[in-house]
């Protein structure tokens, strides 16, 4: 295909889409967002309608729909997201694809309707490059619309709200891209069916069952780790009780799992699910991967997150900087931070679970080392080391939920009175330890339990026992998950999905008589 | 140029359809089609309603495939690309993109044609000046009537100076003016050397500005020729005289069936020349002015009904 033919191509693309009653309309609505940005500014303390004409404090505006008070920090961010939010993923990613599929739908149609496939198709132009020329103009179609939208919207924020998040930008990407999958199989219907009314319908089923798919494995894979983290965490509380009863769990745990694997017809509407999950583009994926790359941008979200130990920490310690680059693996040496005039220092690191000697002698057998044996044992080891007028101290705490055992002590070290602190605890097959050194002049013993408390506080083990399916799911989702929870292969494999589609049209079209 | 140089070969051809429950209906559309059209010629494709004249059109075209036989456009297989750049077509009931303004059509279809932006722009006003477009050329396609749009139509199928110009219907909903237009434009076409493939209805056009004619009926060639050979003399001959005598019946006495058409016209069967010549020196010994002579031959209309009719007899 040469350049002419290409241009001929795209100048028609061009005017199909700009003829479009259904584009023009969508173009005025697009208005209303747009102009919500530019008029309604949401500054630190409070909203401002029509450059200052009118204004309300957020405090005010929530009371008066019996919301909660919110921290004055966020309240204006946390607007302006939720209606970016509103937009885009609602009004874009539902309502606007739904529209968008039906005004183009029948782009092939109208194509391959007699007299029209007549002129074109006689002209040195292959089929299928007049087929993908209408694939690209429906995705013109929704790019004009999804540009104008999220770049009206992010200079209207600007201009309004001094907010101006780069990372909103990719949400025009992602619209596309979700369309994008969905058009591929409204093309090839219509290169099946020459039918307009069909295509329409078909898409719209298609981009209704994918989500209701996909949501509903996601539930599925979120109620399976349900159960796991509750065993986890059953291990953890239990980890103080009398081990003995270990056994009997444990044969309990078989002849649930094996009830629970007998279900057979539970077991074909789980695969069936599996197998619709993996062959349907994963269109509700595009939220989640604009989100990720959202966050990517803006660099908003916790200091550290790791999937695979199920940690997430939100802040640093208060004055303290992280010094270890990796934002989710514990890797090597573990998290460090240190103090930012000097002076203290913070490590948080992971290792596999090791299996200790323990129990009666009688029964006396290899376990899971438990942090009170762990913190006991290192209690021990201090002997000497320590403050004879402060000795050191075993403290049992909880973080996140998860039975912890602290030992805290004082030292000298480098010549400074410093006070140290070592935490254990036990998450599943993960043993965790938090080191917290902190010279004894810098703070009061209540600052410090404050400062201590602010930080674990920040820390959360198995979080995902507390989340709703989908946010447990954009928790999983990533550039390096698993591949069930990997954006690429969900990229990819819907990406795929929309190639097959396309290649079903072109077998299609490449042999029907016009 | 070479004239006797082959543009469009058929051998052979053949073309079945298949339809209804399990595609088990068939239906042979073309069968066994010979044809041979030389360069420069306007040659007319005749026949009733189904008789394959599209469908031969379209596989020339590509637009109909998986067809027995062969079939070469300049040379090239029926169809390729290279054969199409080279191709200009006005389908029947053709629609052009109502998105598009005349200007935009001609500029699309000659893009896709291959012919360079410039090219385009420097044709397209003339052929639209030709057809009587130019002045409605900024204008939506949606806002055209019938006929105008089958003048867009004829304009965008030469936009690209075709080589070889299929024609199915091109007056079809054209007014008489506009009809004159596309005639003349054909003859126009074949001055320039350009080979025009036409497909009408209407006999007398075909009959006008044909050289060659081929007549078909489910999906075979019944008859093809010339248009003389295809319009044979009746052995009869038609005078025009300024007056009619009242003894005319006498005067030509011994000539065979005579018959008075109207009031100033007779019409005699003649065995030979040498009988007109006899008919014409009793008439102006009597002292009749001869307006005309005219041999009478069969319209191309009835030597086409009459070849259908007697094929399907």
């Amino acid at each position: 295909m040469n350049f002419t033919i290409l241009r001929a191509l795209l100048e028609d693309a061009r005017q199909q889409v700009l003829d479009n009653m259904i584009f023009r309309l969508m173009v005025i609505l697009l208005i209303v967002p747009i102009s919500f940005s530019f008029l309604i500014g949401f500054g630190e303390e409070r909203i401002t309608v029509l450059f200052g004409m009118w204004e309300v404090d957020y405090q005010t505006l929530l009371s008066s729909f019996g919301g909660p008070p919110m921290e004055l920090s966020e309240i204006g961010p946390f607007f302006i997201q939720s209606v970016q939010e509103l937009f885009i993923t609602f009004f874009g990613g539902t309502v606007g694809i739904i529209f968008c599929i039906a005004a183009t739908a029948f782009f092939v149609p109208r194509m391959m309707e007699k007299g029209s496939a007549d002129t074109l198709f006689s002209k040195p132009v292959s089929r299928p490059t007049l087929l993908l020329a209408r694939y690209f103009t429906g995705i013109l179609f929704v790019a004009i619309l999804a540009a104008a939208l999220v770049l009206g919207m992010f200079l209207g924020f600007w201009v309004s709200s001094d907010y101006h998040d780069p990372g909103f930008l990719w949400g025009a990407l992602t619209l596309v891209y979700l369309y994008s999958l969905v058009h591929a199989f409204s093309i090839m219907v219509a290169t099946w069916t020459r039918s307009s009314v069909a295509a329409i319908l078909l898409s719209l089923m298609l981009f209704v069952i994918s989500g209701g798919v996909h949501r509903t494995w996601v539930g599925m894979q979120w109620a399976q780790n349900q159960e796991v983290l509750k065993s986890l965490r059953g291990a953890s509380f239990a980890e103080d009780d009398d081990e003995e009863d270990d056994d009997e769990e444990a044969d309990d745990a078989e002849a649930r799992a094996e009830e629970n694997t007998a279900d057979r017809i539970v077991g074909v509407l789980m695969t069936t699910l599996e197998v619709l999950h993996y062959s349907l583009p994963k269109t509700t994926d595009a939220d989640v991967i604009t989100g990720m790359l959202r966050r990517s941008l803006s660099g908003s979200g916790p200091v550290f997150e790791d999937a695979d130990h199920d940690v997430v920490v939100a802040d640093d310690p208060e004055g303290f900087d992280l010094v270890r680059a990796s934002r989710d693996d514990f890797a090597g040496e573990g998290l460090c931070w240190q103090a930012n005039g000097g002076g203290g220092r913070v490590a948080f690191s992971v290792r596999e679970r090791p299996l200790v000697e323990s129990g009666p002698s009688i029964r006396r057998r290899m376990r899971p080392l438990q942090a009170r044996a762990a913190a006991e044992e290192f209690l021990d080891s201090l002997a000497g080391r320590t403050d004879e007028g402060l000795p050191a101290q075993r403290e049992p705490m909880r973080i996140s939920g998860v039975q912890a055992h602290a030992v805290a002590w004082q030292e000298e070290v480098d010549g400074v009175w410093t006070g140290r602190e070592s935490v254990f605890l036990t998450f599943g097959e993960s043993f965790f330890r938090l080191e917290v050194d902190l010279p004894a002049a810098s703070m009061s013993s209540e600052e410090r339990d404050e400062w201590r408390l602010a930080f674990l506080e920040g820390i959360t083990l198995g979080s995902e026992q507390f989340m709703d399916p989908m946010s447990w799911y954009q928790r999983q989702f990533d550039w390096d998950s698993p591949i069930e929870f990997n954006a690429l292969f969900s990229i990819a494999s819907s990406l795929a999905f929309a190639v097959l589609m396309l290649a079903f049209a072109w077998l299609r079209i490449r042999t029907i008589d016009f | 140029m070479n004239t006797n140089e082959s543009v469009l070969r058929i051998h052979d051809l053949s073309k079945e359809f298949r339809g209804g429950a399990f595609w088990r209906r068939r239906f042979r559309a073309i069968d066994k089609v010979d044809l041979e059209v030389c360069r420069g010629s306007v040659f007319g494709l005749l026949g009733p309603n189904g008789a394959g004249k599209t469908t031969l059109i379209k596989i020339l075209l590509g637009l109909v495939r998986g067809h027995g036989g062969t079939a070469e456009v300049f040379g090239l297989p029926a169809g390729s690309s290279e054969s199409r750049r080279r191709v200009g077509y006005l389908p029947e009931a053709h629609r052009l993109p109502n998105y598009l303004t005349g200007w935009q059509v001609m500029m699309l279809f000659g893009m896709l044609a291959g012919r360079d932006r410039k090219d385009v722009e420097r044709r397209a006003p003339a052929l639209l000046e030709r057809v009587g477009m130019l002045k409605d050329s900024q204008r939506k396609v949606k806002e055209y009537s019938k006929g105008m749009q089958q003048r867009l139509g004829l304009a965008q199928a030469l936009v690209h100076e075709p080589e070889l110009v299929f024609l199915d219907e091109p007056t079809d909903g054209v007014d008489p003016v506009g009809r004159m237009t596309i005639r003349e434009m054909v003859q126009d076409l074949k001055d320039a050397g350009v080979t025009v493939f036409l497909n009408s209805h209407l006999l007398m056009e075909v009959e006008m500005i044909c050289d060659r004619v081929v007549i078909m009926d489910h999906g075979r060639i019944l008859r093809e020729g010339t248009v003389e050979e295809l319009t044979p003399k009746t052995g009869s001959v038609r005078f025009e005289l300024r007056s009619v005598p009242d003894d005319i019946e006498s005067v030509l006495e011994g000539f065979g069936e005579l018959r008075r058409p109207d009031a100033r016209s007779l019409e005699l069967d003649t065995t030979s020349d040498e009988q007109v010549d006899s008919a014409i020196d009793r008439l102006r010994a009597r002292g009749v002015s001869i307006t005309a002579i005219t041999p009478r031959k069969l319209s191309l209309e009835q030597s086409f009904i009459d070849l259908v009719k007697g094929e399907r007899a």
